[in-house]
């Protein structure tokens, strides 16, 4: 959900050929044509692993809308966030690879990005195999996505719902960015920018947790409000630090649309995973109906939940919690 | 006599408050029935008007709700009319075929396999169009786009201010959009336009996925209303509303307009009527706008399921609007204490509701209610206060007259004429008839107080004189009683005290002074001159001033008295008392002269001086402490001791004079005991100031104060002294044990060869008898007596070293001590001079003692061969008795007699008798140390007293049951020799 576009470089150009060739031969080999009261079988391609709670609702969502339709689901993860090493990637995209040699799913529904980079985009891109994707944040396109084969529901998040809510309850009209340094946050701020017009008066990338805590300090007086984004490669993140500066020292309102970062943000609209995987659950259905993919066009998901920390909220003085707002502390 | 005047009071501020006013009682009643009917009338105003605005709210409510509806369809329907006509045009567009423009004129096909209009056409039209790189491009798609540009680009114009837009659909992913300001066909990804066409196809809040139409399938008939959505293009709230374009029963595109309704949305949240809200459904029960749950639609894309709220009330208006339907009407809600307005919105079929609280009508029923009730409250004050005029004129102010007429006639303060001027006793009503008649008793009172206050003035001076003469009275006794507390004051302190008046003459003496000058009790009961009071001491001889000088003496004492205070000063009597006086002036001019007896403070101060004087002679350092441990006092030795200047140890903490381990040992061990004990007594390790330790003897003792008295003695010399006796005395002990090991191996090793000797020789006697010449028969008779000496000479020897190495052991059993006296008498016999007789004198029945008889015997004979050796002529007696516990052996013997200076050393090792030499009777020298030193092994001793000339007694003395050797036998006491 939060890698990036670029592709493995040690396949291109060389073994690019090779490979998309060998791909589509696997992919034509897989493809397996639907006939009449043949079971219907979906495979779904988890990037990560089981235990990650955002892709688990993904894929609980998926079972749930397949449920009935007499469809037999199998759910596969990669496990690339744990292994994350470019080896352990690519055996798992092999392995995904196997299992559907030998389960011939009719539809493969995939889950965040490195499913799409490493099984979709490699092995099975315009081939037979239908292929639904979901959590790709904010632009396919960097996969060279759609394909003939393949649609999907683009992750985007409910920016300008979020900072509208700021600036209701800011002093001024100055709006900070605090993030992870790396590539897909620094595209995703453009994207805020590009998309919704909003312009950061002070941006904050950091590598690691100190740095992190210096910049949201910082922060509370550099800008009026303050968006904070995804942590998740800050690897000595320490949670109980982090959740007590942010509740002792925050002095402007803050938003996010992570529900994880919720313990050191004000405010926040979370994505709903469950949206995505009925999505693609039903994406999937259509085309077990006959449906071809490329006429399923390309989506976004819409559906959000307000999030609200009173703790926070209760240290810079705002008293009243948005109606229907989920309580995160 | 007369009565005494009371003072006068207003009758209207009499003993009961406010008098009740008949004006003000008056008014009371009829303003309490006065208000009565305001209220009445109120009441029923109120519930007389509630009806009517109930109704006329309820009729207003249902033309606002008419008239919303029908202002928020015009966008909708004027939108559902466009695209009406524009699907005609655009039929008309696809089938004229005048049409002639170039596809690839108006589209380019992109890297990324999409095709989107050129960036001319855009700016010259503000038309933008995007075909999905998957589409089919085939001629159909071609000439639908190409006439979806043309109509797009002849009616756009129209739009602005209408629509957001206006589109063209293909069902394969193809879009033609006019959008002034927007080239969104251009510029966004694929993902941005194909959402936003999957939202523009999606009916309202279905959520599901959207499927690009083929222009065979059924498309949808009429026109579609999608969901409100966030346009990402125009980053507004928007709601599509779409109508297919159906060709010979073919879908060939739908158009299109977006709607941005972010103004019904406002209007919706913020209501016309003050405490009503409005709220909008879709028709699947998603709310779209709630003036409280704005912020939750929006997070949920526009649309927030009723279902999600957990709002029971929401889903109650939803089904009561689903069930009034369109148009509408105005409902009450069940339940709830409000009605429901309810109308449907044309086109997308929303349901607007507006909830109009019952309170609001109750509220304005209450409005109208107070004023009602406010204006007649205010008819009702104008009423009373008229009212209150009236009643004042014609009533109050003529009884308020009569009543002040009758207080100042009470008062008496102004006269009999001018009180009545104030009554009108020419009105003709009730009101004339009183004051006339209460004229009449004016009058009639008059008279009689003139009498009556001729009596009253004398009666009232008769009390003044008693008054003052009870009050002098009092005081008198007051001041007596102060005196008396005053004397009994004085006679309780030890203060002696003189008061003198002004002449110096006594006024008061204490018991104190009585007794110091030794005055009788009464000498003070006439008043004496300070100068007979002392000419009456001097005679009691207590001055010590001689006759001369006690004229002068006399004269100035006085003078010194009489000039003012002076003072304190002492005075020495002659009977040895030390007075210490103070005259002090008193503000009469007299004086006051106090005496205190310091004789024994005196005295306590002298031996206090002494004490210092031998603190500070004394060697030993001597120091007091308070109770925080710092010294107060220290003596020259003290501060010496530490090394210290006297002044600077003052104030000082003793802690500072021992290092940290001493103090350690201080707090566990010596605190405790002082605590507990109030001294210790101890030697410890001071500390000097230079830092160097020395040991000390000290003593401390707790005061009464929580302080100390601490003696010290530096006894670093002594320590030194006493390790330098330690050390030599262990080399001592060293030196004799190792000598006592010496002799112990010597004689045993000397022993066995010297048995041997003493044998052979003995043999050789034996077997040469008779046969060697006699000199060389003397010579073995010599080397026999030679040898059996020195053997005789070992064994005493190896006694003494079992002794001093104590291996000597003592046998505890019993035995008949006048046997053990007869057996040595009897071994002894042979080696008595002839003619010395031999005798014992023993108690025939004295019972067995309890001992070791073996060493008993040794020592016996060798007292018995001692005495043998010395003895010419005369006796030898051994005499036994017992004295209590004690038994004693004496061997009496009539010998030559040891000199005195001979018997200090008789009982060391190697000592010898001149005497014994000239006798020829020798011996070793170790049979008297060995003797005493046995003795003092079984607790006893042996003493000598002896005479030259006339002989000896050894009296052996041992316990009657001894057990062991109690005294030490290394170190044998100086021997006492006594005199016969």
């Amino acid at each position: 959900m939060t890698s990036g576009f670029d592709v493995p470089q040690h396949l291109w150009p060389d073994r690019r050929r090779l490979l998309v060739g060998a791909g589509a031969l696997l992919a034509g080999a897989a493809a397996t044509p639907l006939r009449a009261n043949e079971p219907r079988r979906v495979l779904h391609v988890d990037s990560y692993h089981r235990g990650n709670e955002w892709n688990d609702r993904i894929a609980a969502a998926v079972e749930k809308a397949l449920t009935g339709t007499g469809v037999t689901l199998r759910i596969e993860h990669m496990d690339t966030k744990r292994r994350d090493s470019e080896a352990d990637k690519q055996a798992a995209a092999r392995r995904v690879v196997d299992v559907i040699d030998t389960f011939k799913p009719h539809v493969v529904t995939t889950s965040d990005d490195n499913a799409v980079k490493y099984v979709l985009m490699p092995y099975y891109r315009d081939a037979d195999l239908p292929f639904v994707f979901c959590g790709v944040n904010w632009d396919a396109s960097g996969y060279g996505l759609p394909y003939a084969n393949a649609t999907g529901m683009v992750e985007v998040s409910p920016i300008p719902q979020i900072v509208e809510w700021l600036k209701r309850n800011a002093s001024g009209p100055r709006l900070g960015f605090l993030a992870e340094d790396t590539p897909t946050k620094h595209k995703e701020m453009k994207y805020h920018e590009r998309l919704f017009g909003i312009g950061y008066d002070a941006t904050y990338f950091v590598s690691d947790f100190p740095g992190w805590v210096d910049a949201f300090r910082a922060a509370q007086t550099e800008v009026d409000m303050l968006m904070l984004l995804g942590v998740g490669r800050i690897t000595d993140w320490n949670a109980d630090v982090a959740r007590r500066v942010a509740e002792d020292e925050t002095r402007i309102p803050t938003g996010t649309d992570f529900a994880w970062l919720m313990p050191y943000s004000l405010f926040g609209i979370g994505k709903l995973p469950e949206e995505q995987g009925e999505w693609v659950a039903g994406a999937a259905l259509k085309i077990l109906d006959g449906v071809s993919p490329r006429d399923i066009p390309v989506t976004h998901n819409v559906r959000g939940e307000l999030l609200f920390n009173p703790r926070i909220a209760a240290t810079i003085g705002i008293k009243r919690r948005p109606p229907l707002a989920r309580v995160i502390e | 006599m007369g009565r005494p005047e009371k003072p006068p009071t207003d009758s209207t501020d009499n003993r009961h408050g406010s008098p009740p006013s008949l004006a003000r009682s008056t008014l009371w009643r009829v303003g309490t029935r006065i208000a009565l009917v305001v209220l009445v009338a109120t009441a029923f105003s109120y519930w007389h008007v509630r009806s009517g605005i109930e109704e006329q709210a309820l009729a207003g409510l249902e033309r606002y709700v008419s008239e919303r509806r029908a202002r928020e369809s015009v966008p909708l329907l004027d939108a559902e009319e466009s695209l009406a006509m524009l699907v005609r045009q655009y039929e008309k567009a696809l089938q004229d075929p005048g049409t002639e423009t170039s596809f690839n004129d108006l589209f380019v096909e992109q890297d990324d396999g999409t095709w989107r209009t050129t960036r001319e056409l855009f700016d010259r039209d503000w038309v933008s169009g995007f075909v999905g790189k998957h589409a089919d491009v085939d001629a159909e798609t071609r000439r639908a786009l190409i006439g979806a540009v043309d109509v797009v680009r002849r009616f756009g114009p129209s739009w602005p201010g209408r629509f957001a837009n206006g589109y063209v659909l293909t069902p394969n992913q193809a879009v033609v959009m006019f959008w002034p300001g927007h080239d969104w066909a251009l510029g966004g990804g694929d993902w941005e336009i194909f959402g936003k066409l999957a939202l523009m196809r999606e009916a309202s809040g279905s959520g599901g996925v959207v499927v690009s139409g083929r222009r065979d399938a059924e498309p949808a008939k009429g026109t579609r209303w999608s969901g409100l959505y966030y346009d990402y293009g125009v980053r507004r709230w928007v709601v599509s509303v779409t109508r297919p374009v159906v060709v010979e029963g073919r879908h060939i595109a739908s158009v299109g307009h977006d709607l941005m309704l972010q103004d019904l949305i406002e209007r919706t949240v913020t209501s016309d009527i003050e405490g009503a809200y409005n709220l909008l459904f879709d028709a699947d029960g998603n709310l779209i706008a709630h003036p409280r749950f704005m912020e939750a639609i929006q997070a949920r894309g526009g649309a927030l399921p009723v279902g999600e709220t957990d709002d029971g009330h929401l889903k109650t208006l939803f089904s009561i609007a689903a069930e009034v339907g369109r148009p509408g009407g105005l409902v009450e809600v069940p339940g709830q204490d409000e009605y429901l307005a309810v109308s449907r919105l044309d086109g997308p079929g929303w349901y607007l509701l507006t909830v109009f609280p019952k309170e609001l009508i109750a509220f304005e029923a209450v409005n109208m209610a107070y004023i009602v009730f406010g204006l007649g409250f205010a008819a009702l004050l104008l009423e009373l206060t008229i009212l209150s005029g009236v009643l004042r004129r014609q009533i109050g102010e003529p009884l308020k007259a009569l009543v002040r007429t009758a207080d100042r006639t009470r008062a008496g303060d102004v006269a009999h004429e001018e009180i009545l001027g104030e009554l009108d006793t020419g009105r003709s009503d009730e009101i004339g008839t009183l004051a006339r008649a209460f004229k009449d008793m004016l009058n009639e009172l008059e008279r009689r107080e003139t009498a009556l206050a001729s009596g009253n003035a004398e009666l009232s001076r008769l009390n003044l004189k008693l008054r003052h003469e009870l009050g002098e009275r009092k005081r008198a006794e007051s001041e007596l009683q102060r005196h008396r507390e005053l004397n009994a004051l004085l006679d309780s302190i030890d203060y002696g005290v003189l008061f003198l008046d002004a002449d110096l003459k006594s006024r008061l003496a204490n018991d104190a002074y009585r007794r110091m000058w030794q005055t009788a009790p009464d000498y003070y009961d006439q008043r004496r001159t300070l100068r007979e009071d002392m000419e009456e001491s001097r005679r009691r001889g207590l001055y010590m001033v001689s006759e001369a000088d006690w004229p002068e003496y006399l004269d100035e004492r006085i003078d010194r008295i009489r000039a003012g205070p002076f003072g304190p000063e002492e005075l020495q009597l002659s009977n040895g008392r030390i007075m210490e006086y103070e005259c002090t002036a008193l503000h009469d001019g007299g004086r006051m002269l106090t005496y205190y007896d310091i004789t024994d403070l005196k005295r306590a101060q002298a031996n206090l001086r002494i004490h210092l004087e031998g603190m500070e002679s004394s060697m030993d350092g001597m120091a007091l402490l308070d109770h925080q441990g710092r010294y107060l006092y220290v003596n020259y030795a003290h501060a010496r001791v530490y090394g210290y200047e006297r002044e600077a140890m003052i104030g000082l903490s003793w802690r500072a004079l021992y290092d940290d381990d001493e103090l350690a040992r201080f707090d566990r061990e010596i605190v405790p005991v002082i605590h507990s004990r109030g001294r210790w007594r101890g030697e410890a390790t001071g500390r000097r100031q230079g830092g160097q330790t020395f040991p000390q003897d000290l003593s401390l003792a707790a005061t009464e104060n929580g302080g100390l008295v601490c003696v010290v003695r530096d006894i670093s010399e002594r320590k030194a002294r006493e390790r330098a006796l330690d050390q030599a005395l262990q080399r001592a002990e060293e030196s004799n044990a190792a000598k006592t090991r010496f002799l112990a191996a010597m004689s045993h090793e000397l022993r066995t060869p010297l048995n041997a000797i003493i044998g052979f020789n003995r043999i050789v006697s034996r077997k040469t008898e008779g046969v060697i010449p006699e000199r060389q028969s003397d010579n073995l008779a010599k080397i026999q007596t030679s040898a059996e000496h020195l053997l005789k000479l070992i064994n005493e020897i190896l006694d003494i070293s079992k002794i001093e190495a104590g291996r000597m052991d003592v046998a505890f059993i019993p035995y008949a001590p006048s046997g053990v006296a007869d057996e040595c008498l009897r071994l002894i016999e042979p080696m008595v001079q002839p003619g010395v007789a031999l005798r014992c004198d023993c108690v025939c029945d004295m019972p067995h003692a309890t001992g070791d008889a073996a060493k008993v015997r040794q020592i016996l004979m060798n007292l018995l061969a001692n005495a043998a050796r010395c003895t010419l002529s005369g006796e030898i007696c051994i005499a036994v008795e017992r004295d209590g516990e004690r038994l004693r052996f004496a061997v009496i013997d009539t010998g030559i007699g040891i000199a005195p200076e001979a018997q200090a050393t008789i009982f060391e090792e190697f000592a010898r008798l001149d005497g014994a030499a000239r006798t020829g009777a020798e011996g070793t020298g170790l049979g008297l140390p060995i003797s005493r030193r046995l003795a003092r092994l079984m607790g006893g001793d042996i003493t000598v007293r002896s005479e030259p000339g006339e002989g000896s007694t050894f009296t052996l003395d041992l316990p009657f049951a001894s057990r062991s050797g109690s005294l030490p036998v290394s170190e044998p006491a100086p021997s006492r020799a006594v005199g016969t």
